[in-house]
């Protein structure tokens, strides 16, 4: 088993400036500053970093598209909103400094000379003890007026209202300019008009923090670790029935056995594994052999996304699951579009009914349905996802919903 | 921190979410925002009242009703689910008679459940205001609500 420390080491120092120093912090940004931002774009080109807020989308590809215009933004994506994942917790509480590192990096890169920290309005105390990691950088001489010759940067930390929308990334720049946070059709994107119609470039928080190791330790030390086509090291969130729960870190690729059992294993038998976040699909026990990085699990019809990991055992009841996934669909819906506005209320009322006892056999049949017409015609990734979790459920566990539906039949017939 | 006095007049669109959040914690008994703060807001933004309305309603954390002193929002993701959110919900839904969305006769508590907070390896979760409480048991639940009486009572 490959276990690595790059993130994790932090967990047994203190957040502040010097704690990351000593560990070599900054010294990422003392290498970029020497160098042009053409050839920092480069490096991160070389070293293959793909977007770790889920859509695994290569970071400088997406930094490729700065024409030095100004001004433009860089946006942190900190809205960690994804039930299942606390990853970007665990960086913003212990290592504040190698995402802003990072962040000043980004900006050099695109030439951007205004940052916003979009923080979740579920994180209130971490956001206050980033607004201290932002002076201390500050003080440092890392931000503010003339960092470098030329360059000048500071950054805003906002704090959002509660959406789990606002993670997409132009739902977000809604959000921040003070509108509804509802996507935007792409094109534009975001890199070419972003906020106020000027270039903005975002990124999640871990890729942030990833952008500071590679200027650090190199391109050819990141692409040392995890596997080809998505190289780097990951941190996985892994929750439910694991004696340990907590975030580990590991190369890429490695296997879903591994990561439960660094997690101590699965308490009781196991059942189901969801991978990827809420709108991933779940997964049975022959998930412990998928390969976590983001080809591997798209090969497989699934999603790396964020990189948590929900176990399940034979206590958990999957309609139970359905039920819940199916209400935070409904809840969190922006209502922009049709397909998913009433799909998300469609499911979770079938949902609900079969685990209250009124299901009936056609739910069955009309949730797929639902789940495949939302895939096609919804507007944003969010109402296309739900097709992940709601079939993966109604195919591996089956057995287990018409079960319990021929166990409502029974009782409504009995009662009359 | 009541930083809500400063000029509003300096305020641009994008400072609406800074300022739900300093004027729900404004006077931090009723946990809302009135209808004359969103008058407050909209006029020198040069927005209407239906904008601001529209914008605050999108949001979760923001309410237009009154509500306890304290918000609990307890978890109710799928990870919470599994490690017992529905006991912790069951537990102080009967120890303060209501339900989800309900706030209590004496003003003092609204129960609220949400998705997601974050902290998924230590559920289940809920916050109290702006505070998060993980790895709950239903003792420090009563001892939680107990704290939060008294510190009413001082």
């Amino acid at each position: 088993m490959n276990q690595t420390d790059y993130f994790l080491k932090f967990k047994n120092l203190s957040p502040d400036i010097h704690d990351y120093q000593k560990a070599n912090g900054y010294s990422g940004l003392k290498n970029a500053l020497t160098l042009t931002s053409d050839l920092i774009v480069e490096k991160i080109e070389k070293a293959w970093l793909l977007g770790r807020g889920g859509a695994g989308f290569p970071t400088a590809i997406k930094w490729k598209a700065s024409t030095g215009k100004t001004p433009s933004y860089i946006v942190c994506n900190a809205d960690e909103g994804e039930p299942g994942t606390f990853k970007d917790r665990f960086i913003m509480t212990h290592s504040p400094h190698m995402m802003i590192e990072g962040m000043i990096i980004a900006a050099y890169a695109v030439k951007a000379t205004k940052g916003y920290i979009y923080i979740r309005g579920e994180y209130p105390e971490i956001a206050i003890n980033l607004e201290n990691s932002l002076l201390e950088a500050e003080e440092a001489g890392f931000l503010g007026k003339d960092i470098a010759e030329g360059f000048s940067f500071t950054i805003d930390i906002i704090k959002g209202g509660g959406s789990y929308v606002v993670g997409d990334e132009t739902a977000l720049l809604n959000s921040l300019m003070g509108n509804r946070g509802i996507p935007w059709s792409k094109p534009p994107f975001p890199a070419k008009k972003g906020l106020w119609g000027q270039p903005t470039f975002i990124n999640n928080v871990e890729t942030l923090a990833c952008v500071s190791l590679i200027l650090q330790n190199g391109y050819d030390w990141f692409r040392s670790i995890g596997t080809p086509e998505s190289p780097g090291p990951k941190l996985y969130c892994i929750s439910g029935k694991v004696t340990n729960p907590g975030v580990y870190e590991a190369p890429m690729g490695t296997t879903v056995k591994d990561l439960i059992t660094m997690a101590g294993g699965v308490i009781g038998t196991l059942k189901a594994i969801q991978i990827g976040g809420t709108a991933g699909p779940i997964y049975q026990s022959d998930a412990l052999d998928f390969h976590l990085d983001f080809t591997s699990m798209s090969s497989k019809g699934g999603i790396l996304g964020s990189g948590a990991i929900v176990v399940m055992n034979t206590d958990t009841s999957m309609a139970e699951v359905l039920e819940v996934e199916m209400r935070f669909f409904a809840e969190e819906s922006c209502g922009k579009c049709f397909p998913c506005r009433y799909g998300t209320r469609q499911l979770s009322f079938m949902a609900n009914n079969i685990v209250v006892g009124k299901g009936k056999r056609e739910f069955l049949e009309l949730m797929a349905e639902t789940a495949d017409i939302m895939h096609g015609s919804s507007f944003c990734p969010f109402g296309k996802s739900v097709e992940m979790p709601v079939k993966s459920i109604l195919n591996n566990f089956s057995g287990e919903l018409h079960a319990l539906i021929r166990q409502n039949d029974y009782i409504r017939e009995a009662q009359i | 921190m009541d930083n809500t006095n400063v000029s509003l007049v300096e305020m641009h669109r994008e400072d609406i979410l800074h300022l739900f959040h300093s004027m729900q914690n404004r006077k931090n008994t009723k946990n809302y925002i009135t209808s004359s703060e969103r008058m407050e807001i909209a006029q020198p933004l040069g927005l209407s009242i239906a904008e601001v309305d529209g914008v605050l309603s999108f949001y979760h954390l923001f309410s237009t009703s009154p509500r306890g002193r304290y918000v609990l929002r307890i978890c109710d993701s799928l990870s919470c689910r599994i490690g017992n959110s529905l006991e912790v919900y069951g537990f102080i839904s009967k120890k303060l008679g209501i339900k989800r969305g309900e706030t209590t006769k004496d003003g003092l508590f609204t129960l609220e459940i949400v998705n997601c907070l974050g902290s998924c390896d230590t559920a289940p979760n809920m916050m109290i205001n702006d505070k998060i409480y993980t790895k709950l048991t239903l003792e420090e639940i009563d001892a939680l609500i107990i704290n939060c009486r008294k510190e009413v009572t001082v």
